[in-house]
């Protein structure tokens, strides 16, 4: 039995003899500690909380909600490479020489059987479109990729393609909350919630789910990142992501005001620990333990936050593999370097957004902006984590909220062109924690429209990644209005072949 | 009913009510009357108001059995309706179960003479599962027959599908959604604990409590009148109570002194600068256009107005009507067209090489998403492109509205802070301003459906009109042939008036739940945003009824409706709640405590300048430009734009006056929305980055300095006194003596560390920009500023309790 596991407000004491309250910093928590645990009338709260304070050693086994530690874990963290607005797979990864002879036909009925495309194109002809990028066989997997991504071509016996994603969703927002929560409106918990709220984290002096957006400064279109795409939704609040910045500070306010030394500080801390203990004890609400872990977290970020991100202190090599771009705090490639920073630091889930995928139009041109700003960054970052040896136990995804037609947007004659959305068919790629590498999975039908072989929904690819974490997807859950919850619903099943 | 009926007769009851602003609902209808003589001529409120007393009383629907509204629609539209719904483009076998007419129709081989007689004919057969066809697929034991596909999410579970069939089995009683029904007479229940009862809103909450499957709850004690004081305070006002007046408040004894601090703080001018800054949220107000180039703009005399319209308790019919019509209504005044800037308050992109009119188009987009949200609480954006897939919403629902608002003197290009059309606008400092407002072109643009919303697609025409779902006796008579008739009032006059109108049945619910909210943290509807198929059922539907019913024959009286509210047993229980109680309501959905959250970050600012002495109370005036870390503008601008921060006064002021640049919302008022778009819903995290902010921005370094201070000053002699004093001043409350212990510990340690280091204690006093105190202080204050911090932090400071 663990708190983490258990509803709100229903704190356990079990463990607490096994709890490590040593601390290489501040003069006094061993105080606060019998403070705590002197109070004993107090109730069990106050027991938790101390716990809470001390964190729990990475050393001691996380003996969770149910569901975790029934299966053996292939990763222990996750890294995911979300490309929002949604990447063109027909241009990408999903070859359909095919197309070429039937460009600018319209696309069949029987082909079509009435996907709706969204917002632009609706008034048009749906003339199929082939990729105008030059596709070749990479590795010795043989994957298929475009010209557009030639790094990540390198990888290729690394990485696990998936052709065969779908989702129900056709609109970036119900989509991406989709593809975050398993559910299309939001407010509920997110898949790097559900994670640490699962397994704890290895890091206590970094937030367990780490969330990093970056965007272009040439970009065409944004598509908009809500703060709810990485909210705990109904878990309890600690397990929300904490978004780092993308300036020049990653995380404002970080430093303590002139004239309050780290010392002060600690002090300050102890008592605000105490006082808010005695507080909680009266009230009873659980809220006000998250509220002190989380300004003890603050403090233990003082320190690890400016020593995460120290970049400067990455030899010249790092910046030549993720490349020169990566110098720029906030782009890509130093989120990346940062994602495997993270990762180094055992921190359990890590999720980069980068936006602008989203080529209705202009995509000759903005689509090769866009895999210029990435395709190097996510490359670089699986083959930095497997020479580190930490590949094994990373599970990195890519991909976006859905796909891109293969049907063109506009005047396909014309450079302007894009593509509308397409929820039936989409590529990501996994890599590492347990995946079976150089594999292509999954088969589209001759258009590159509709699955053929082989299909995975959102929900199977969450059921996946839970289950090479070592969680059983359908045990899960969080009771919450009355309804047991969980990441993938009612549905969701493991993709047995992807494993390794 | 002819649509042109309700609103002359809501026109007349306008003119009769009196009290409110004479004059100007006459002339709102007489320029309804002269377009629409014919229908209004001899129309009187008096049918609407006997049609409305005769209308039956709902009673609280027996728990246990099967509600269509509760209980089956949420099934249906979570499983079914993406493909058998309102969005006829995904529709499949021509069924849809969203409506009465498809739900209890034939099957589609209904008609087929060869069919086999021993399948259903019909969709639903009430009383009747075996001859039901819906029940026949969904139960079916072929995988090929059954609903939903095998390969859909939303698989139906054991307890759905014994739903379905025990609704059936009843009969299959049908009722609309709840939301868009008729607002109707509610009968206050019998709470069995009258006694507990304050007014009408505590025997609905008591009733429901009573009735728990797991053993009836009752209210929790009341607060003691410290907490109800602050609590008081701080939600009608956003700011803590001063001594003096929490001493006269649990001095006074006499029956009417809650009331009496009610009516003080409602009257108070801090009123309008707290409940603004929802609104402001809800109507995307910033200081600036947003996207790349983000020029600055004038729209602060709107917000000014806001705040004026709350402390002048502005009813609300009005408050909506001026907001979306002003302009138009005959001889309106500069302050009636003022408040349409409501409507201009969206992004604007003054990109280069941008198609205009596409800009344009977007900016119409925008006001119908912030016009449906901020007033409807419904996501009627959602059928921009196509049919709505959940709710009844066509997408030519959503460009006869869009239409409203498609004839704006506007041409969706330049590159200017403020766009035409302008109102010339005299501050009170005697400036010549600008504002954007609306105004309509001469003649009306004609208006099409944008295919699959593509501003360059256009589709069949459309003229203006209101979704065929809301006040559907309305819009029963409003169909094609007497469509030339409503032409001639299609402009947002009417929708002003049909939005307030007293048969729109989203408007009074979706206000009271807002104001609900600002009270309770929740809504009664926790999805302020969506009161549609998708959204939560109220958590007290009847309550909710009963109050927008009140509110509306109050008069729309806003402050009434608040007092009502606080004046509850309900609102006034405590916080304090059993480990059993929070075990069984973790959320506090059935009210049996006083909720407790965290105050918004504005809140806690201003809260903090309050009690160090530092907040400077000017009301109203162009925004400010507080502290804030270097580098976020010039980060978000590559550069361009910098951040200066202001001097003197405008360090202090109340949060809801900082300046708000659209692309870099103030980064230390956490957890607000981006004000890109329309916002009705709490946000409420609890991150380490919160913490860092109150405890490191300059705002909170320098009033814990000047805090202590003044507790120095003012607290009396000895350190133990003074802390009671800072206490009290934060917390409204006496410290225990553990608590004396522990911050009068802390004190001697920092005074002898600060002692050793000079420059730390120099560095701590002189925090901010206000005067530096004499060196030979530093010491002490320095000290006092590191236990003040602490008070300021506490989860009861941070707290509503």
């Amino acid at each position: 039995m663990h708190l983490f596991g258990k509803r709100r407000g229903e704190f356990g004491v079990d463990g607490l003899g096994q709890c490590d309250f040593s601390r290489g910093e501040g003069e006094s928590l061993a105080m606060t500690r019998r403070q705590f645990l002197g109070r004993s009338g107090a109730g069990i709260g106050s027991a938790a909380l101390a716990m809470m304070l001390a964190g729990r050693s990475s050393a001691q086994p996380a003996v969770l909600s149910s569901g975790v530690n029934t299966i053996a874990p292939r990763a222990k963290r996750v890294i995911m490479l979300t490309q929002a607005g949604a990447p063109s797979q027909i241009d990408l990864f999903d070859h359909k020489p095919g197309l070429v002879p039937l460009r600018g036909q319209l696309i069949p009925d029987s082909v079509r059987m009435g996907q709706r495309v969204t917002t632009m194109t609706s008034g048009q002809a749906q003339k199929l479109l082939p990729s105008q990028f030059a596709f070749a066989r990479h590795g010795q997997c043989g994957a298929w990729m475009s010209e557009l991504v030639p790094h990540t071509a390198k990888i290729a016996d690394e990485i696990a393609i998936v052709k065969t994603v779908f989702t129900e969703q056709i609109n970036h927002a119900p989509a991406m909350t989709f593809f975050q929560t398993g559910h299309q409106i939001a407010g509920r918990p997110c898949l790097g919630a559900w994670t640490v709220y699962g397994l704890g984290t290895d890091n206590q002096d970094l937030p367990g789910f780490v969330v990093m957006v970056s965007k272009d400064v040439e970009r065409t279109c944004d598509q908009p990142l809500y703060e709810h795409l990485w909210s705990a939704g109904f878990l309890p609040a600690e397990h929300q992501g904490v978004k780092l910045r993308a300036g020049r500070d990653p995380v404002l306010y970080l430093p303590n005001p002139p004239g309050v030394s780290r010392e002060v500080r600690r002090g300050q801390l102890d008592d605000l620990g105490v006082l808010n203990a005695a507080h909680h004890d009266l009230t009873g609400d659980p809220e006000i333990a998250a509220r002190i872990a989380q300004y003890e977290l603050a403090f233990r970020m003082q320190v690890s936050v400016p020593d995460l991100v120290a970049l400067q202190s990455e030899p010249d090599e790092t910046f030549e593999l993720y490349g020169q771009a990566a110098r720029r705090p906030g782009s890509y490639g130093a989120n990346c370097i940062l994602a495997r920073r993270l990762a180094e630091r055992g921190v359990r889930f890590i999720q980069l957004y980068h936006v602008g995928w989203d080529q209705h139009r202009h995509l000759p041109e903005q689509l090769r902006i866009q895999c210029e700003h990435t395709d190097q960054a996510s490359a670089a970052l699986v083959l930095d984590l497997k020479r580190r040896g930490l590949l094994d136990e990373t599970l990195v995804v890519w991909g976006g909220e859905f796909g891109r037609s293969p049907v063109g947007q506009g005047d396909i004659d014309s450079p302007d062109h894009g593509r509308d959305h397409h929820p039936r068919c989409f590529t990501m790629w996994m890599a590492g924690g347990g995946v079976k590498p150089g594999l292509s999975f999954g088969q589209t039908d001759e258009f590159g429209f509709n699955i053929a072989q082989d299909g995975v929904h959102i929900h199977d690819l969450h059921a996946t990644i839970l289950h090479l974490l070592g969680v059983d997807h359908q045990r899960l859950t969080f009771l919450s209005q009355g309804r047991r919850f969980r990441l993938t619903d009612v549905s969701g099943k493991v993709v047995r072949g992807l494993l390794a | 009913m002819y649509r042109g009926a309700a609103l002359g007769g809501m026109l007349a009851r306008m003119r009769r009510k009196g009290g409110h602003s004479p004059g100007f609902y006459d002339a709102a209808a007489a320029a309804l009357c002269s377009a629409l003589a014919h229908a209004i001529a001899s129309t009187s409120a008096l049918p609407l108001l006997s049609s409305l007393a005769a209308a039956p009383v709902i009673a609280a629907g027996p728990p246990g059995t099967i509600d269509f509204d509760r209980d089956i629609r949420p099934i249906l539209s979570d499983s079914c309706f993406a493909c058998h719904g309102p969005d006829a483009g995904t529709r499949k076998a021509r069924l849809r179960l969203d409506t009465r007419e498809g739900l209890f129709g034939p099957t589609r081989d209904a008609a087929d003479e060869n069919r086999d007689p021993f399948f259903p004919s019909r969709v639903v057969a009430p009383g009747d599962v075996a001859m039901s066809e819906l029940a026949r697929r969904v139960m079916s034991e072929d995988e090929d027959e059954r609903m939903p596909p095998a390969e859909w999410a939303r698989q139906l579970t054991a307890e759905e599908l014994a739903k379905l069939r025990e609704w059936i089995d009843d009969g299959a009683p049908w009722s609309g959604h709840w939301a868009y029904e008729p607002v109707k007479p509610v009968a206050v229940p019998d709470a069995r604990d009258g006694a507990a009862c304050r007014n009408e809103i505590d025997r609905f909450v008591l009733t429901r409590l009573e009735r728990e499957k797991d053993g009836p709850l009752g209210l929790s004690e009341e607060a003691d009148r410290a907490t109800l004081i602050r609590r008081l305070s701080l939600d009608l006002t956003g700011l803590p109570p001063s001594r003096e007046e929490v001493a006269a408040f649990e001095n006074d004894s006499t029956p009417d002194a809650y009331e009496r601090a009610v009516d003080r703080l409602l009257a108070s001018a801090r009123f309008g600068e707290h409940f603004a800054g929802a609104w402001l949220d809800a109507a995307r107000y910033a200081d600036s256009n947003g996207f790349q180039i983000d020029p600055d703009r004038t729209a602060w005399p709107w917000r000014d107005w806001v705040i004026q319209a709350f402390n002048s308790n502005m009813p609300y019919d009005r408050f909506v009507f001026d907001q979306v019509a002003g302009d138009l209504v005959p001889g309106a005044g500069a302050a009636q067209i003022l408040a349409t800037a409501f409507n201009r308050n969206h992004p604007i992109n003054g990109e280069g090489g941008r198609d205009v009119e596409e800009s344009r188009i977007d900016y119409v987009h925008d006001r119908v998403d912030a016009t449906s949200t901020a007033f409807l609480g419904i996501t009627l954006s959602c059928a921009q492109c196509h049919d709505h897939k959940y709710d009844p919403f066509t997408q030519r629902d959503y460009y006869r509205f869009f239409a409203f608002f498609n004839s704006i003197d506007e041409t969706g290009g330049g590159e200017q802070g403020d766009m035409p059309p302008l109102l010339d606008w005299k501050a009170a400092d005697g400036r010549d301003l600008k504002v954007m407002v609306m105004r309509d072109r001469a003649e009306p643009r004609r208006t099409h459906m944008l295919l699959r919303g593509a501003w360059d697609q256009p589709g069949q025409e459309v003229v203006p009109g209101t979704p065929d779902a809301i006040t559907p006796e309305a819009a029963a008579a409003s169909d094609d042939a007497s469509r030339g008739a409503t032409a001639a009032l299609s402009n947002r006059l009417a929708l002003a008036a049909w939005l307030t109108s007293r048969d729109n049945p989203l408007t009074p619910r979706v206000a009271v739940n807002r104001l609900w909210q600002h009270l309770f943290g929740h809504g009664l509807v926790r999805t302020p945003d969506n009161f549609g198929v998708q959204g939560e059922r109220p958590t007290h539907p009847e309550l909710l009824d009963w109050l927008a019913g009140r509110f509306m024959e109050s008069g729309w009286d806003v402050k009434a409706l608040l007092k009502l509210i606080v004046s509850s047993a309900t609102y006034r229980q405590t916080s304090v709640c059993s480990k059993d109680l929070l075990d069984r309501d973790p959320e506090n959905r059935l009210l049996a405590r006083s909720p407790r959250y965290r105050l918004a970050a504005g809140v806690l600012r201003d809260q903090a300048l309050f009690a160090s002495g530092l907040l400077v109370e000017t009301l109203g005036g162009p925004p400010v430009k507080p502290y804030h870390p270097a580098g976020v503008w010039e980060d978000v601008s590559f550069g361009r734009i910098k951040y200066e921060p202001g001097k003197g006064h405008d360090l202090y002021r109340r949060s809801v006056y900082t300046f708000w640049r659209r692309t870099a919302a103030p980064v230390n008022l956490f957890d607000v929305p981006q004000r890109q778009k329309c916002s009705v819903r709490v946000i409420r995290t609890n991150t380490p980055l919160q913490s860092l902010v109150l405890l490191n921005d300059v705002t909170f370094a320098e009033a814990s300095a000047a805090l202590g201070q003044r507790a120095m000053h003012e607290g009396g002699t000895d350190d133990r006194t003074r802390l009671s004093w800072a206490i009290e001043t934060v917390l409204s409350r006496r410290p225990t003596e553990h608590e004396l212990d522990v911050l009068a510990s802390r004190l001697g340690r920092l005074r002898d560390h600060y002692a050793s280091h000079p420059g730390e204690a120099r560095d701590a006093a002189c925090a901010g920009d206000r005067p530096d105190p004499a060196p030979d202080r530093f010491t002490d204050i320095a000290a006092y500023a590191g236990v003040m911090s602490i008070i300021l932090n506490l989860d009861e400071t941070l707290t509503r309790e």
